[in-house]
């Protein structure tokens, strides 16, 4: 509570949540949602953690389940829901994250259906491959969007990219290859 | 002599009864008759996978899935779900139950297996206030939200 009086997460701050695919639901006009079901406290009545968008990454929300077997997304929320509904946003550094908070505060259906339906992917279904790395394209504080390219796209891109590349070389080298032949025939 | 005997005791018991694993556990009978209705064998399908599913499976230390809510919320389905009704959504909770959802751009109906013959409903369109109830064991209540969602 200390550290919360002392560095308040600010008012504008969006906020990461984990959400499994058991819990990517339809959301009746051809999209994909977070359920409301993901965003409940704890079993063990823990308050439901996040993370400050602004002050972690992709990469390091999506740590702690490389191994799991499910896939995971990463919805998107504003501080400023979480906070018109009741719920104290505090902070609460774990071990590897130090950008932890805990959002506080009794969750019946309609807060966390209203949490669910404010979120935005910041990372997408279907979530693997996940970003291995901390990279710049990481670090993003509130792009909705998934990194535009993905990386099988990247590369189709940069074939493209080379074959006029290609071409030119490939017709130099004929050409100098048949004045070579004519200069060797007449001369 | 004795040595003799504790060793053919020993191979014979081992002989005679050779090592057998332990057989498969059965498929979970989620249902306790089957249903007609292909929806609701299909949820049923995707219900016995949460079975599987280990504790922390939504890595906020979630439980494992209790398989006796897991029925309750099949046997609700199998009276709410009428045929003129869209096929929901369900999804595991945290704490080990069920929730069964109906989502269009303008309205939700969310209906979470509590406990045994407990839901907690959640009801909302545009055009109304927001409603969220709890329903015991009479459903009733539950049939005509489940409707306003035409397949």
């Amino acid at each position: 509570m200390g550290e919360e009086v002392e560095n308040p997460v600010p008012a504008e701050a969006r906020l990461w949540r984990r959400v499994p695919e058991w819990h990517w639901v339809p959301d009746g006009a051809g999209g994909i949602r977070p359920s409301s079901a993901a965003f409940k406290d704890d079993p063990d009545d823990s308050p439901m953690s996040a993370t400050v968008a602004a002050e972690s990454t992709i990469a390091r929300t999506l740590d702690p389940v490389r191994n799991h077997e499910s896939a995971f997304a990463v919805a998107e929320f504003p501080a400023a829901t979480a906070r018109d509904q009741g719920q104290r946003v505090e902070r609460k550094p774990i071990p590897n994250e130090p950008a932890h908070v805990f959002v506080v505060g009794p969750k019946p259906k309609r807060v966390v259906r209203e949490l669910a339906r404010m979120s935005v992917w910041a990372w997408p279904p279907p979530g693997r491959p996940y970003p291995e790395h901390d990279t710049p394209q990481d670090q993003r504080v509130s792009d909705n969007a998934r990194p535009a390219v993905s990386e099988p796209t990247q590369l189709a891109a940069a074939g493209r990219a080379a074959v006029p590349w290609v071409w030119f070389v490939w017709v130099t080298s004929v050409c100098l290859l048949g004045l070579v032949a004519a200069w060797l025939l007449f001369f | 002599m004795y040595a003799d005997a504790a060793a053919i005791e020993l191979v014979s018991r081992y002989v005679v009864e050779p090592y057998q694993p332990d057989p498969p556990d059965p498929p979970a009978q989620l249902l306790s008759a089957p249903s007609h209705d292909p929806r609701i064998m299909e949820l049923t399908e995707r219900c016995r996978s949460f079975l599987d599913l280990p504790e922390n499976w939504n890595s906020y230390r979630s439980k494992r899935i209790d398989e006796t809510l897991l029925k309750d919320g099949l046997r609700l389905l199998s009276m709410v779900l009428t045929p003129r009704a869209r096929t929901p959504t369900v999804v595991p909770t945290a704490r080990g139950g069920l929730q069964i959802e109906w989502h269009a751009p303008d309205h939700d109906l969310e209906i979470e297996v509590h406990g045994l013959g407990h839901y907690r409903v959640f009801h909302r369109r545009d055009d109304v206030e927001p409603e969220e109830f709890d329903v015991f064991d009479n459903v009733s209540a539950i049939i005509p939200l489940v409707r306003s969602f035409p397949a």
